[in-house]
């Protein structure tokens, strides 16, 4: 009942609520990018074992971040996080030239899945602030993003301890979720 | 750091590939430990493990010592690396193996040899040889951790250490030991250690040695109580109880002790050489195994050895004697005090004494109902085996429901660390068990820890009580039927829960109709089945209106008030062991109604002419209709579980193990409720208590059903006042037989002054009459034979009971 409510006022007052996913290879920068957003902080993460989950709320979208940790023998559990999610954040880490075809293996997989078939893609390249960081355009190269037809996508540049981009980011999801729905 | 290398995974899914299927049959044969003597023989500690989290590869499972579980190794690495370990510097998780044949340690590699032609490679010693001839028969059955062979208990610490000299800033590192014993708890210290250690020098040598300190711990001096002993011994706060048991008796003990000590020295020396090598080889050869002729007995007294210094056996007779005595007696007989070393460190070990097969874990049945004791009205749909009292069904009352009917039930700590989560789900399972000690079956279904990788293994099962960290499970609706939410204190019915109550009422309570022409003459005027007006209308509206006189309601209550007076948390365990005692009496009860037979209890029948009554007893009508209302659909969802077939094989077992020959229990509660008792049936119930309670055993039986939080002896006590000398003669009789035994006289001793002292003087006068007696029979006996003096005494009959009230001439007559 209280949840019904709450939807009905969203309504009326244009209160959106929208579920993120965010997912990347271990070390891509989820966790800094989440804490950024929530606490406007730039915070020494270590690495994820299992997840963090966090509310932001921009532009009165609630954004309910679900951040699950990136290595190799633990992505196998990301489908878990599937159902239900609107918005995908897939991290790259711009210097890392070794493991971006990973990382492209790793998107297309999930994008496969059925449970994901109509969520909006957004791709943070992160760590611009490093030397020779991919561009934005080299990311989406890389990815094959262009390829992709049927499926509303978007890179932005970032740098999670900066925070720049990082907002722009959630301003092009909150704005398109209309579309998605 | 480097991780390890993977541990020969090819051969791993070989093990997998073997393991057997679930065989519910092979399960239900599984009896507890605690009476098959078993752990005398067993090893206390199976495996260590060691995962880490590691910073490219993510949960790894480092090292298995002594070998391989042949189980999953990422899950488990999942498992004991648990859902936001990266936030807090310490948690624990507990989670078993052997539930299902993928949680199963890999048969081959089972802990003990199942069979000379599944020996492994390196058991040429003569040492394994005499271990596989001594075990002999134990050999035929399943082994602990290997799906129905029992499950292996894993008490899992965690630490996270944050160092700025590593990549991405720190280390997540966990280390487990593999238990048959539910006492868990107690291998808490030396796990700290271990890891301690690990962290400091990360090499599987540590859980060599953690593995050697485990099993080393001295249990040999441990008492083994029965199962009703260890009952008393639960029931009781007095820290004396048994406490002649703690002693090992010099004439006949030392023997024996001695003798194991000589066999521990010669082999204890080759285990040591053995364990050196393979430490040393660990890394290659794996499927080495190392520790395996240490058995229990020389395993124990080897690690004795450092504190008894002389090596000879004939040296040390009388010191070691002394010293063990010395040790042995306890504070409180509750536990039993022994001590673990690990390197150089002792570490005081406190084995709990009353601990039931699944009784697993530490846990706070008080943490739990104050965490879901928030009244809140449940929205409908109602299912009424869940929602006993409709909308106002006590939160506590309903998940004890869901479990009793085997739903999945999940608790959700969102973060919380993931031992709070566990000890909530132990606590679940303690409720429904009467913390082990009533109901089995629970634990097997019991995930005090589980995450997003164990979904695949709770997907294999249909019911189950699982602690969660990850909201996660909140949205995936398709993981539970009943979620408890730590953080809210709010529990929520699935809405996809399938009605399938509704069915089963209904069709319950047609078989309750049909029955009830015949329940009437199957068992006379006695039963007389009540009408219930909520019980023929459909599920949904049945159950719009809650009752305020629900007995749940009530005892939650009486919970509630007895936590806010500070009772303890043994106090509360026993109201709740009380509570589903209770409710198996009701469901036997109702078995017996419906079928006119019954596989968990007595049939009920009352007390008529002479002939003793048996079963569930009711103070009154009115107050059966309420409790067979509270408990009927619950009971019928029960019955379908396994946890009913293995009661149901329980009793069977008790029917043949039992002391007291007829349902004493049913006397004893007759005694304590009925308010208008026939002077016949009084008499009936004394003597045949007199008559039947003589041995030890059967005075321990009788004393397990009369706790003092129900007032003790005074049921029987209250005999000494009746107006019938025969019942008087009778309660004085039984209490006699009670003092004959130290618990008895303890339990004598715990009455109060009034029936103490009634007691002395009654017995006092009938020594004064029957030393008149005497003289009479004395004078009698110069004419009559001897030997008719000697007959009534030793006769258990109910008719000699009475035979101090016996003429001389008739004393003569029945010889």
């Amino acid at each position: 009942m209280g949840g019904s409510l709450s939807k009905a006022l969203g309504k009326i007052f244009g209160n959106k609520e929208m579920r993120i996913l965010m997912l990347g290879l271990d070390a891509a920068g989820k966790t800094t990018i989440l804490y950024k957003l929530k606490l406007n902080q730039s915070v020494t993460t270590i690495p994820t074992v299992g997840f963090n989950v966090e509310t932001v709320t921009y532009k009165n979208v609630k954004f309910n971040v679900w951040d699950v940790g990136g290595q190799d023998k633990i992505r196998p559990l990301w489908r878990h996080y599937y159902t239900g999610t609107q918005g995908l954040i897939f991290v790259i880490d711009s210097g890392d030239r070794d493991r971006i075809d990973e990382a492209k293996l790793e998107l297309e997989r999930i994008l496969s899945d059925r449970e994901m078939k109509d969520c909006l893609l957004m791709v943070f390249a992160n760590k611009q602030d490093l030397p020779g960081a991919m561009s934005p355009a080299e990311v989406t190269e890389k990815l094959g993003l262009h390829k992709m037809r049927d499926r509303t996508w978007y890179v932005h540049p970032s740098c999670a301890t900066s925070g720049d981009g990082l907002f722009e980011g959630l301003s092009w999801l909150s704005s398109n979720i209309k579309t998605a729905k | 750091m480097p991780s390890h290398p993977p541990e020969t995974p090819g051969a791993r899914s070989d093990f997998t590939v073997t393991s057997t299927e679930r065989d519910p049959e092979s399960e239900l044969a599984h009896l507890p430990a605690e009476d098959l003597g078993e752990d005398q023989v067993e090893d206390a500690v199976h495996f260590c493990l060691l995962a880490e989290f590691d910073i490219d590869a993510g949960a790894t499972l480092a090292h298995q010592y002594p070998y391989p579980t042949g189980t999953d190794e990422h899950r488990l690495a999942e498992l004991m690396l648990p859902d936001g370990a990266h936030l807090r510097p310490e948690d624990w998780t507990i989670f078993y193996l052997g539930q299902t044949p993928s949680s199963a340690v890999a048969p081959m590699l089972a802990h003990e040899i199942s069979s000379p032609s599944g020996r492994p490679l390196s058991a040429t010693s003569s040492s394994i040889q005499a271990s596989i001839s001594e075990s002999g028969p134990s050999d035929l059955k399943p082994k602990r951790g290997v799906a129905g062979g029992g499950l292996l208990y894993v008490l899992n610490c965690v630490r996270m250490k944050e160092d700025k000299s590593v990549r991405r800033g720190a280390m997540v590192k966990a280390l487990a030991i593999c238990t048959p014993n539910p006492y868990i708890g107690i291998y808490k210290p030396l796990l700290l250690l271990a890891l301690e250690e690990y962290f400091i020098s990360p090499s599987p040598e540590i859980l060599a040695r953690l593995y050697d300190a485990a099993n080393a711990i001295p249990r040999s001096h441990m008492p083994r109580l029965s199962r009703n002993e260890r009952i008393l011994l639960r029931n009781t706060e007095r820290r004396d109880l048994f406490e002649d048991k703690f002693v090992p008796e010099p004439t006949s003990g030392t023997r024996e002790f001695f003798e194991n000590e000589s066999e521990g020295s010669t082999s204890s020396h080759r285990d040591q050489s053995q364990q050196a090598a393979v430490r040393s080889s660990l890394g290659s050869k794996r499927t080495s195994r190392p520790a395996l002729p240490i058995r229990h007995g020389s395993a124990s007294t080897s690690s004795l050895r450092p504190i008894s210094t002389p090596t000879s056996g004939d040296g040390i007779l009388m010191p070691d004697v002394v010293d063990s005595r010395r040790k042995g007696v306890p504070r409180d007989t509750h536990f039993f005090e022994t001590e673990a070393r690990f390197q150089k460190i002792s570490v005081p070990i406190r084995i709990p004494m009353a601990v039931f097969e699944e009784d697993v874990g530490d846990y706070s049945v008080i943490e739990l109902v104050q965490a879901f004791s928030h009244a809140h009205a449940f929205p409908p749909p109602f299912h009424p085996y869940l929602h006993t009292n409709g909308p106002q069904t006590h939160p506590i009352i309903l998940i004890l429901n869901a479990l009793l009917a085997n739903k999945r039930v999940v608790f959700l700590g969102y973060g919380h660390p993931a031992n709070q989560v566990a000890r909530m789900v132990l606590a679940a399972c303690a409720l429904v068990s009467g913390s082990g000690q009533v109901l089995r079956g629970v634990t097997a279904n019991a995930f005090p820890y589980a995450n997003l990788a164990s979904l695949d293994v709770l997907e294999e099962f249909s019911g189950y009580v699982a602690g969660v960290c990850n909201p996660r499970f909140e949205d995936l609706p398709g993981t539970w039927d009943v979620l408890c939410n730590l953080e809210t204190g709010k529990v929520t019915v699935s809405k996809n829960l399938q009605n399938g109550g509704a069915a089963t009422a209904n069709h319950l309570m047609g078989s309750m109709k049909s029955a009830r022409s015949s329940d009437t003459s199957l068992t006379g005027s006695i039963v007389k089945v009540e009408d219930d007006p909520q019980a023929g209308t459909p599920a949904a509206k049945m159950k719009e209106h809650s009752r305020p006189d629900c007995v749940d309601n009530q005892f939650m209550e009486d919970i509630q008030s007895a936590m806010a007076a500070h009772f303890g948390e043994a106090h509360i365990r026993q109201r709740f062991i009380d509570y589903i005692s209770r409710f198996v009496r009701l469901a036997s009860y109702h078995e017996f109604i419906h079928t006119g037979q019954t596989r968990i209890g007595y049939r009920s029948i009352t007390y008529s002419e002479g002939q003793l009554g048996s079963g569930t007893v009711f103070a009154d009508e009115a107050s059966k209709s309420r409790e067979m209302r509270s408990n009927v659909h619950r009971i019928e969802a029960w019955k379908k579980t396994r946890s009913y077939k293995l009661c149901a094989k329980d009793w069977a077992r008790h029917m043949k193990t039992r002391a007291i020959g007829f349902d004493v229990q049913h006397q004893i509660a007759r005694l304590r409720l009925i308010k208008n008792m026939t002077d016949g049936e009084a008499e009936a119930i004394f003597s045949c208590l007199a008559a039947g309670i003589r041995s030890y055993e059967q005075v321990v039986e009788l004393l397990t059903i009369l706790p003092s939080h129900w007032g003790g002896l005074l049921p029987i006590a209250n005999g000494l006042f009746h107006r019938w000398p025969g019942v008087r003669e009778a309660a004085i009789e039984v209490l006699q037989n009670l003092q004959q035994y130290n618990i008895g006289r303890q339990a004598i001793g715990a009455l109060n002054y009034f029936h103490r002292k009634a007691f002395l003087q009654l017995l006092e006068r009938r020594e004064m009459t029957s030393a008149q007696h005497q003289l009479d029979r004395a004078k009698y006996k110069r004419d009559a034979s001897p030997i008719s003096i000697n007959v009534p005494v030793d006769l258990a009959s109910p008719d000699t009971v009475q035979g101090d009230n016996l003429t001389p001439q008739e004393a003569a007559a029945m010889t």
